[in-house]
């Protein structure tokens, strides 16, 4: 599957904007972000009393001769963070709707050149079944980066996919040292929730992209229907529907599709995660210079 | 219900194609989405409602069957029954009473044959339990029975029997079969299967369904008839013209003219009977003419020679240049006798006495002097312009001579006025100088306009001014009348007073012209003639115009006396007073019209009645009879019900509608 969204004026519109996460990550020295702990770069941070052990060449003398007491001067440290984007690859995200799946992997994308731009550590884990691969390893650098994505374009959407079991199957996540990024659109029975509460409990940061198409919005259709799901193995799947759809129907459709989203929502508030919920008729940039800056993961 | 076009219910065959529809289109459509998650969400947010989209979809069925049922009975046109269907046979027996019915043969008439069919005809249908109406078309079509039962089929009996008892169950006239088939309609608007029967001896080349025409004529029956008869005054003499025809078969028929009272000298005198007969052969049912003719009149001649005339020449010692009357008859033992006698009067004229006097005294010179021309010219206008119906005696009064005042029908006093007007006439005053002495007026001096000519004005409207145009009348100067008697009509004015009053009341009949014909431009005038003709047309009115007449027909008569008695034979048959009238004659004859006048003279004069010429021919045929069945409104029947089932049809695609719309709801 080729995208649209992954080219060059792409990606160079993207090069102003930078990730920003939270303070209090811990990651790995010699990156971009700042954190809450103190290190040896120009930018003050703080005093501190004096202590034994302290190098004592940090002793700031001028607060000494007026208040005749050892101070240190502290300053902020920068360190390297480690971005996990999982990417849903089950059926439903693109095996019919190829627009979908390309707004899918252009955010991914999209968030992956950000934090590549920031010095940080990458890793795309594409999810499919239970498992997570990572074809591309950790990236490093844009050249790294950019190798990776451009096998993106043969991405195949597939299968059902177990969002826990993914996570939580997955190999490299890392405690307390970055952002977890999962786009998806949520439409599965796994319990997703118990990989978020996985990564909350790992200490990253988490931001979750839910993907949805117009038609899943506000569907068009009405009447006598035999949906099938795009995800069923044939047509006497459990998952295939034999409807009939009235006005009352669509208004419950819409309603159960409401509160999904506030359940959504409401979950990811108790926990601190991050959650942004896009339409693929929407404009890409609109996520990314709108949605994820009101969000404050983009600064 | 009925169902005008029962084929329409074949629209009903689209039900089972709505049934086969239903059975055969596709349920579900396949519909390839990303995920079902969602939709399995929402089925547990759907309102727990009552599961109504079965019974929703069981009534948009029974919409859709009753739509298309609807459809179908519209097509098949129902109608209501508004009246109650007549199961019985029902019959309407007409009987033509026209003067044709009384044709015998075999000693029986056609109205004899007519009755006893319709009474046998009658009985067989109550035989059936039917119903029976009896249509009796005589001058005006009227019903003996209507719609009798059988329960009370002694009515018809009762209604029909006398009519072959009574001789004046038959008219003399034409019948009126129009209006026994208009009757017929009220019948057919109760019950359309009603059969009519129509006993008449007339053969008509149309006959709408429904009708039955049954002829009473015999093969044998023929008729000989005089159809009309004239007579003519040329150049002093009397030509009598008879149309003759003979109806059934070809004959030679003798024709009777007997003239009574021929060349009488007055009313005294009795006169000659002359007869002439003259033999003719009527062929073809063609008219003939018969013209009994003085022969140095028929050399003169000009008339192109016809074979359906035929000249009888009168010898130069009949010649008839006055007479009574004329008794024209056939004598052929035929089977219709009614119209083998013809009868023509009026051969004497009544004589009209005017004397005119008009005298002036030499000395006066304010009055015009000698007597009138222009009224003694007008005077011998109308003596020519009455000469077929007065014989009108003008005298004039000489100078050295007094006027009579009495005996004469018009007394015309001009310029000098007699001391006292007679009494037993019409006394026309013109320009008076004194006033008579019972003429109840009073004369003031003349009165000159100096040169002045000031047109006349109507006082009031009178039949005397029609035709008049009073403002074209002008005079120069008037003769005042200072005061006249109420029972006066004041009917032109100049200059505001009288110019032209008038009384007719049983003591006088005056007119008086106060204006002398000297001062006025009425002399050249064209209404001066009117005005005399009119005053001649209302004191001495015709009593009657014309001596001939139909059964049947107005005749307008008129009297110049109080009251006028018409008798038939012996028989007094009415008695008028109020004038203008009417008589309508029901029986051929000759009636006398007598009538004291108010001169005091008794007058009585005769018209003759005969059978319509139509009638004598027995074998008539005409052209058809109205359809009454066409005349049938439909709505006293049936009342359609289309617009009803249009608007349940209307209802129900709401409803089908409404149901479709709520069931993607």
């Amino acid at each position: 599957m080729k995208s649209s969204y992954l080219n060059d004026g792409f990606f160079s519109r993207l090069e102003t904007l930078s990730l920003n996460l939270r303070s209090n990550l811990a990651g790995y020295f010699g990156g971009k972000h700042l954190v809450n702990t103190y290190g040896q770069t120009v930018e003050f941070a703080d005093f501190r009393e004096y202590q034994l052990g302290d190098d004592i060449r940090r002793i700031d003398w001028n607060l000494y001769s007026r208040f005749e007491k050892y101070f240190l001067k502290l300053f902020t440290d920068e360190r390297q963070m480690q971005v996990q984007i999982f990417l849903d690859c089950s059926a439903s995200m693109g095996k019919d709707n190829h627009q979908k799946a390309s707004y899918a992997i252009g955010a991914a994308a999209a968030l992956g050149f950000l934090s590549v731009q920031n010095m940080d550590k990458l890793s795309f884990n594409l999810m499919r079944d239970t498992r997570s691969e990572n074809p591309f390893g950790t990236i490093i650098g844009k050249n790294a980066f950019f190798r990776a994505i451009s096998s993106f374009e043969e991405l195949n959407f597939t299968e059902d996919v177990d969002i826990e079991a993914c996570i939580k199957n997955c190999p490299d996540t890392s405690t307390g040292n970055g952002l977890t990024v999962i786009v998806s659109d949520f439409f599965t029975d796994s319990n997703w929730k118990k990989a978020v509460d996985y990564l909350c409990y790992k200490k990253r940061q988490v931001l979750l992209v839910q993907i949805m198409s117009p038609e899943e919005i506000d569907p068009s259709y009405d009447g006598r229907v035999n949906l099938i799901d795009s995800e069923s193995v044939d047509v006497s799947d459990s998952k295939n529907m034999r409807i009939k759809i009235t006005r009352s129907l669509q208004k419950a459709y819409e309603e159960a599709l409401r509160d999904f989203k506030l359940d959504i929502k409401t979950f990811c508030s108790k926990r601190g995660v991050d959650f942004i919920s896009v339409r693929t008729d929407q404009p890409i940039e609109r996520v990314l210079f709108s949605e994820l800056l009101k969000a404050g993961i983009m600064e | 219900m009925k169902l005008l076009t029962p084929l329409g219910l074949l629209g009903l065959l689209a039900i089972v194609v709505l049934i086969i529809i239903y059975i055969i289109r596709p349920n579900y459509q396949q519909k390839f989405i990303s995920s079902t998650f969602v939709w399995k969400l929402s089925l547990k947010y759907r309102k727990k409602k009552i599961p109504t989209s079965k019974l929703r979809n069981f009534l948009i069925i029974l919409c859709q069957i009753l739509i298309l049922t609807s459809c179908a009975l519209i097509l098949a046109q129902p109608n209501q029954i508004l009246k109650a269907e007549v199961k019985e046979t029902e019959v309407v027996l007409i009987v033509d009473s026209s003067a044709s019915m009384r044709t015998e043969s075999n000693g029986e008439t056609r109205f004899e044959r007519a009755v006893d069919g319709a009474i046998k005809f009658a009985d067989s249908v109550f035989e059936q339990n039917g119903i029976v109406s009896v249509v009796l078309a005589d001058v005006k079509a009227s019903f003996l029975v209507q719609r009798a039962r059988v329960e009370n089929k002694i009515l018809v009996a009762d209604a029909l029997e006398p009519l072959l008892d009574e001789d004046m169950a038959c008219s003399y006239g034409s019948a009126d079969i129009e209006g026994a088939i208009a009757l017929c309609e009220d019948i057919i608007a109760e019950n359309p299967d009603t059969l009519i029967y129509l006993y008449t001896d007339v053969e008509y080349s149309y006959v709408p369904d429904g009708i039955t025409v049954v002829d009473v004529c015999d093969d044998s029956e023929w008729n000989a008839a005089i159809l009309d008869a004239q007579a003519k005054l040329d150049e002093g003499y009397y030509s009598f013209t008879v149309d003759v025809a003979c109806y059934g078969k070809d004959a030679q028929i003798a024709v009777d003219l007997e003239v009574h009272g021929a060349n009488a000298n007055d009313s005294e005198d009795a006169g000659l009977t002359v007869t002439f007969t003259e033999y003719v052969e009527c062929v073809r049912d063609e008219t003939t003419r018969i013209v009994f003719i003085n022969s140095d009149l028929h050399q003169q001649s000009t008339e192109p020679s016809n074979s359906n005339v035929v000249y009888h020449l009168i010898s130069d010692t009949d010649e008839i240049f006055a007479y009574q009357s004329v008794h024209i008859t056939i004598s052929e033992d035929d089977s219709f006798q009614q119209d083998n006698s013809f009868n023509i009067y009026s051969g004497q004229k009544e004589v009209l006495k005017v004397q005119y006097c008009s005298k002036v005294e030499g000395k006066d010179t304010e009055y015009a002097s000698g007597a009138n021309p222009f009224f003694a010219s007008i005077l011998y206008t109308l003596e020519v312009a009455y000469e077929d119906r007065w014989d009108v005696q003008i005298s004039e009064v000489k100078s050295d001579a007094d006027p009579e005042m009495e005996d004469f029908d018009l007394y015309i006093f001009e310029h000098i006025m007699p001391e006292k007007l007679p009494t037993d006439g019409v006394v026309l005053l013109v320009n008076p100088r004194t006033a008579p002495a019972n003429s109840g007026i009073r004369i003031g001096q003349h009165v000159n306009l100096g040169g002045r000519q000031i047109p006349m004005m109507e006082a009031e409207p009178h039949s005397i001014l029609n035709h008049v145009t009073p403002e074209d009348m002008t005079l120069g100067g008037y003769v005042p009348v200072t005061y006249y008697d109420p029972a006066y009509q004041m009917l032109l004015t100049c200059d505001n007073k009288p110019t032209l009053l008038l009384r007719d009341d049983e003591k006088a009949k005056i007119a008086v012209m106060a204006f002398s014909m000297h001062y006025s431009n009425i002399a050249i005038s064209k209404d001066f003639p009117i005005l005399m003709y009119n005053l001649f047309e209302h004191f001495f009115p015709a009593t009657v115009k014309g001596n001939a007449f139909e059964v049947n027909e107005n005749v307008a008569l008129n009297a110049r006396g109080e009251e006028l008695f018409v008798t038939l034979g012996d028989k007094l048959v009415q008695t008028f007073t109020e004038f203008p009238t009417v008589l309508q004659v029901s029986t051929p004859g000759t009636y006398e019209l007598t009538q004291t006048t108010f001169s005091g003279k008794n007058v009585t004069e005769s018209i003759y009645v005969k059978i319509p010429a139509i009638e004598s021919n027995i074998w008539y045929k005409a052209e058809g009879i109205d359809n009454p069945y066409a005349e049938r409104n439909e709505e006293d029947f049936f009342k359609d019900l289309m617009v009803y089932i249009a608007a349940a049809l209307v209802a129900l695609l709401f409803i089908e509608w409404w149901l479709q719309s709520r069931e993607t709801m």
